[in-house]
């Protein structure tokens, strides 16, 4: 097994954040520094070899931008750093969609394109639900990015974390309309609420497709994670910028200590948590 | 140079079935991770100099069998025994406060060196004091004489802080007035199972004898604690076990040194006070050096 740490869950942005406010900027070199500042991984010191970038999200909700200008500079940075990021493009399907998704489709080869983003609260709307309002509406807007996930064959990351609009058990309808796309419930729901990823481990465990991202969970969800789905299903993500990459990889290293701070977890299972289970679904070569 | 001293710990010889860790976390446990290899500030193999050690929670609730002193004879024992490194802490069921309880309590902090006290009201199921007579009568019956104790021995309560419906962070501020000349630290910067660090912070800002203390904190709200009531008022805590001070030394560092938009370019000065410097005034710990 190749020991590789990659971070699926990062933002880059050029200026402020036009909706949570967080700046001066994030540049994608400022990006790359970060990865390679070297982090303690079981008593060794690794950088981060490779990153799954996002736009800002601020920028896919306000400003009526189309899907280029909002992710002009991740674009860009993909082009100067092919071999290190890879590019999960937002998808606002409030917004014109079928252009998106054509849109999409051109870069996935050019531009790195490994997984796709959705962001119900940030674009408010209901993940597909049982009954009918507003079940139906959203599946004409959600669905459609399902099939281009299964089309290009890439996972969907969806966030999750705030009410009304995102809380894990509400991605259970579109899970099972879509069981063969698999989906990486970001955050486990934790970033507001900590519990939340109680239900997010609910979820995961009751649907094969789903997996768990774990930025902003803590260390007690994370530890019931491990118990309740295994190292298969867990994928390390730092959420950076604006959250700090090395507490958010520590975070899941610690699984290796002994109970009561870890769980004793082997270093192929670390790694597994914190590189291979997103390479293997992003087909990313280690 | 200014010590790392960790606001908050806990040891007991087998589990916690009530918080839920185990199998065991013993003194030397905690001993061995206040001294794993850390770079803390660029400071190569950075010991945590001293932990406010306290007993494991679950032995403190309304159904323990264990009398106040039982609950507390394995971190007496402890702190006896590593004096330089673990200062006691008295995790107290206001429940079971009494004329014997305060006796004890004085003589844990006046012969053996117990210098803060914790009330966890989620645990042992109450109400803080709050406006509505009802609920607050019985609640200032309760708590008011422990809080003349802490007055009295000139030490801070620790409030846990985090979860509906009895630790939301407000209702510290009726009992911060009351007592404005007790020292107040809000655990865990008011986040454990939900996340209500804003509440914490404008209770801070209302009275100046609150504190916040950082386990399980978010670090974009280390920052805004940091923003909202000055570096000096925030205490770091680890909350071991279940939590690993590295991780949360590390938590700190990041969100208060880095470079916004991920820190927001604190000094390594203050971030000192916060992770030891503020804590050891707090304790009149002022002449620690460290280790």
């Amino acid at each position: 097994m190749k020991y590789t740490v990659i971070d699926p869950h990062c933002h880059i942005i050029p200026h402020r954040e036009p909706v949570w406010g967080w700046g001066p900027h994030f540049f994608v070199e400022e990006l790359l520094e970060t990865l390679d500042r070297g982090y303690d991984v079981m008593g060794e010191i690794k950088r981060v070899e490779k990153a799954i970038v996002m736009t800002s999200i601020g920028l896919t909700a306000v400003g009526r931008r189309t899907i280029t200008e909002s992710h002009q500079y991740a674009l860009e940075s993909i082009k100067k750093y092919p071999e290190r990021i890879f590019l999960n493009p937002i998808i606002n399907p409030r917004f014109p969609l079928t252009e998106q998704l054509d849109t999409i489709r051109e870069w996935k080869d050019e531009y790195n394109v490994v997984m796709l983003k959705l962001h119900p609260s940030m674009h408010n709307y209901f993940l597909p639900t049982y009954r009918p309002y507003p079940g139906e509406a959203s599946k004409k807007m959600i669905y459609p990015t399902f099939e281009l996930a299964r089309e290009l064959d890439v996972p969907m990351m969806i966030h999750m974390g705030e009410a009304p609009y995102s809380f894990p058990a509400q991605i259970a309808p579109v899970a099972e309309a879509f069981q063969d796309v698999h989906i990486i419930c970001a955050h486990s729901g934790a970033n507001n609420v900590p519990s939340n990823a109680l239900d997010a481990i609910l979820l995961a465990k009751t649907h094969d497709n789903v997996y768990l991202g774990t930025s902003w969970v803590q260390t007690p969800e994370l530890i019931e994670m491990y118990y309740a789905l295994g190292a298969g299903k867990i994928i390390y993500e730092s959420d950076c910028s604006p959250a700090a990459l090395g507490q958010a990889l520590r975070l899941v290293t610690n699984l290796h200590l002994p109970p009561p701070l870890g769980v004793g977890a082997s270093k192929d299972e670390v790694y597994q948590m914190i590189g291979k289970n997103a390479a293997d679904l992003c087909k990313i070569p280690l | 140079m200014i010590p790392i001293i960790d606001c908050i710990t806990h040891i007991k010889n087998t589990e916690d079935d009530v918080i839920g860790w185990g199998p065991k976390f013993t003194a030397e446990d905690l001993i061995a991770q206040m001294d794993a290899p850390r770079t803390v500030l660029g400071e190569a193999n950075r010991k945590v100099d001293k932990a406010i050690v306290f007993p494991a929670l679950g032995d403190t609730v309304p159904t323990s069998p264990l009398s106040f002193t039982e609950q507390h004879s394995y971190v007496i024992e402890s702190a006896q025994k590593c004096p330089d490194r673990l200062i006691g802490g008295i995790a107290i069921h206001a429940r079971l406060w009494s004329d014997e309880t305060n006796e004890l309590v004085q003589k844990m902090v006046k012969e053996q060196g117990f210098r803060m006290m914790y009330i966890h009201p989620s645990l042992h199921k109450y109400w803080l004091p709050i406006q509505t007579p009802s609920e607050s009568e019985g609640s200032k019956q309760m708590l008011y004489p422990l809080f003349e104790s802490a007055r009295e021995l000139n030490i801070p309560i620790l409030i846990h802080t985090g979860d509906q419906p009895y630790a939301l962070p407000a209702t510290v501020d009726f009992i911060a007035g009351e007592f404005s000349d007790v020292k107040i630290i809000i655990a865990h910067l008011g986040t454990q199972g939900e996340m209500f660090t804003i509440e914490a912070l404008l209770v801070a800002g209302r009275h100046d004898n609150v504190y916040v203390e950082t386990s399980y904190a978010m670090p974009h709200m280390l920052i805004e604690a940091v923003h909202s009531i000055g570096p000096e008022r925030v205490i770091f805590g680890s909350n071991c076990p279940p939590l690993e001070p590295t991780h949360q030394l590390l938590n700190v560092e990041e969100a208060l040194t880095l470079d916004p938009p991920v820190g927001m370019k604190l000094s390594f000065g203050d971030t000192r006070k916060v992770m030891g410097g503020n804590l050891a005034n707090l304790l009149d710990l002022v002449t620690v050096q460290s280790i």
